[in-house]
């Protein structure tokens, strides 16, 4: 039954779109209906004009629309001369008319076409292709608020907001004008220098001079890192004397150029936790090997506790698509194309631990070939002069 | 099989720290270790018996063919095994087949019937008509067969 009116339907549409209907699917059905009930005189008439040009052109092959001459007079005769269940052989002329919806989509091509135009030689979208660096497959950038956004603050109050746009990385403009001290060991401190101290109220002292006493890195580089608070927690000790909360912090650093850290604080309150983290993630702060400093070498997997990791190599212009949590360590690492997936437990502070062992221990090509006793060419980098 | 034997036999000596694997002496053992020979994953190959290679060149003959085996010399790096897993792909309960064409999908890292293709740094071995071979070997001689074994 279905089948009957599927092909009904079908022969249909094609039979309105052939002779210049201008109405499609179940319009043409109903008009088709309707005319072969209501119309019965034009019928006889049309059946006149088509007996006579049959007459005149061929003989027995009426039915075959190459037996008609003219277009326009046999729109009516054809709908109801064919059945509605076989379909039709059209002759040239006919086929080749356009009808009004294939004028329309003409028109709207054309249109498509010119607005392409437009934007292409707009002067905005051509500034914003000379501004794209690196493969994109749109023009549009738009900016990623990450759920992490609201935990990261700058150092000091002094220092702006970092932009976190991976491709612009390190700016060595920044430090230009650093000399190193003559001698590392019995270097002078910077001139105010203000101690700090954890229980008394020094005003002097902000978190970049926490972190460069602790640490002992110099405090232009502090203020190009990056310092994510990817885990927060209040836990709880349970002892004797009642229920002693603290807070748990755990931050990832970087450069955004290929070295990270992290680090877990634990105190009473979020901001001496927050600034324990950050100093210990510094301390902690390793180089990462990358694949033309974009993506990570191969498809690496890793179980770390119920954490089972799956990181994979993808070409330029990638992008990031893995977890929140991937995402913002891979984004202070430099890494700008990588796909992965977390399968098993998600647990914050495992995940971190097992991304960073992963990233840690990346088998380089050279070295696999080393061990294998193979030679290495890499195709990217002597046929396509790759990214470097 | 003996080859299911020769995998798990050699992944453990190596995770073990182990100089030679001793495996069973025949011609698919011994056509499977030239095939890791070539691609570097162990370092030589001597006849024996049951206790070590031999010292001196001894023929197989039927009254000491028993105690003859094959000794593969392990490889490591860095204080790491050079080959950190060797797993079978085609088994008694379920053969895999690959023509030529589909040996260079599987090679690029396409799934083929069923079977994920090779990563980045990851070998295969192949059954051909022409003996067992790498799966370089068999698609550079456009040969097809029972994919045996992958290993890292």
């Amino acid at each position: 039954m279905t089948n009957h009116i599927l092909h009904f339907f079908r022969a249909n549409v094609r039979l309105n779109y052939r002779f210049g209907r201008s109405s499609f699917h179940t319009s043409g059905l109903l008009r088709n209906i309707s005319s072969k009930d209501a119309s019965p005189s034009e019928n006889s008439e049309a059946a006149a004009k088509e007996s006579s040009n049959t007459d005149t052109s061929a003989g027995p092959d009426d039915s075959n629309a190459a037996s008609q001459p003219s277009g326009a007079s046999d729109f009516k005769s054809a709908d109801r001369a064919s059945s509605p269940v076989a379909p039709e052989i059209v002759s040239k002329e006919i086929w080749d008319t356009k009808s009004p919806w294939e004028e329309m989509v003409k028109k709207f091509q054309q249109d498509a076409s010119l607005q392409e135009d437009y934007i292409k030689n707009h002067p905005l979208s051509k500034q914003a292709l000379e501004n794209a660096k690196g493969l994109r497959q749109t023009n549009l950038h738009l900016q990623y608020f990450s759920p992490f956004d609201k935990y990261v603050r700058p150092l000091d109050e002094i220092s702006s907001l970092q932009n976190f746009d991976e491709y612009n990385a390190f700016n060595e403009e920044k430090f230009k004008n650093y000399t190193p001290p003559v001698d590392a060991l019995r270097a002078e401190p910077p001139f105010s220098h203000v101690p700090f101290s954890y229980g008394g109220t020094n005003q002097g002292a902000t978190m970049t001079d926490f972190l460069v006493e602790t640490t002992g890195v110099p405090k232009s580089y502090l203020q190009s890192f990056v310092f994510v608070p990817l885990v927060i927690r209040r836990v709880v000790n349970q002892t004797r004397k009642g229920k002693i909360p603290s807070i748990y912090v755990l931050t990832v650093v970087g450069n955004r150029n290929g070295v990270i850290g992290y680090g877990e604080g634990k105190a009473a309150n979020y901001s001496l936790s927050y600034k324990q983290s950050c100093a210990r993630a510094v301390k902690s702060m390793k180089c990462i090997p990358r694949y033309e400093d974009r993506t990570v070498y191969g498809n690496l997997h890793k179980k770390f506790h119920a954490v089972r990791l799956t990181l994979r190599s993808r070409p330029a212009g990638f992008g990031l698509r893995c977890n929140a949590i991937l995402f913002e360590i891979c984004r202070c690492a430099g890494i700008k194309d990588l796909s992965g997936e977390i399968m098993g437990s998600k647990n914050g502070m495992n995940v971190v631990k097992a991304v960073f062992e992963t990233l840690h221990e990346q088998a380089l090509p050279e070295d696999i070939a080393l061990q294998r006793g193979h030679k290495i060419v890499d195709v990217q980098r002597e046929y396509y002069k790759g990214s470097r | 099989m003996q080859l299911h034997f020769v995998f798990s036999h050699l992944q453990n000596s190596f995770r073990a720290g182990k100089a030679m694997a001793c495996v069973p002496n025949c011609r698919s053992v011994l056509e499977l270790s030239a095939a890791l020979y070539h691609q570097g994953f162990i370092s030589s190959i001597q006849r024996g018996h049951l206790q070590g290679p031999d010292l001196v060149p001894t023929p197989t003959t039927r009254s000491n063919v028993a105690e003859r085996r094959l000794w593969l010399s392990l490889k490591y790096y860095e204080g790491k095994p050079v080959m950190q897993y060797i797993r079978g792909v085609s088994k008694p309960s379920r053969k895999v087949y690959m023509t030529p064409s589909e040996l260079i999908n599987f090679s690029k890292g396409r799934t083929v019937s069923f079977v994920r293709g090779l990563e980045p740094a990851e070998a295969a071995v192949v059954e051909t008509k022409k003996g067992i071979m790498g799966v370089e070997d068999a698609i550079r001689e456009q040969l097809g067969g029972s994919v045996l074994c992958r290993m890292k």
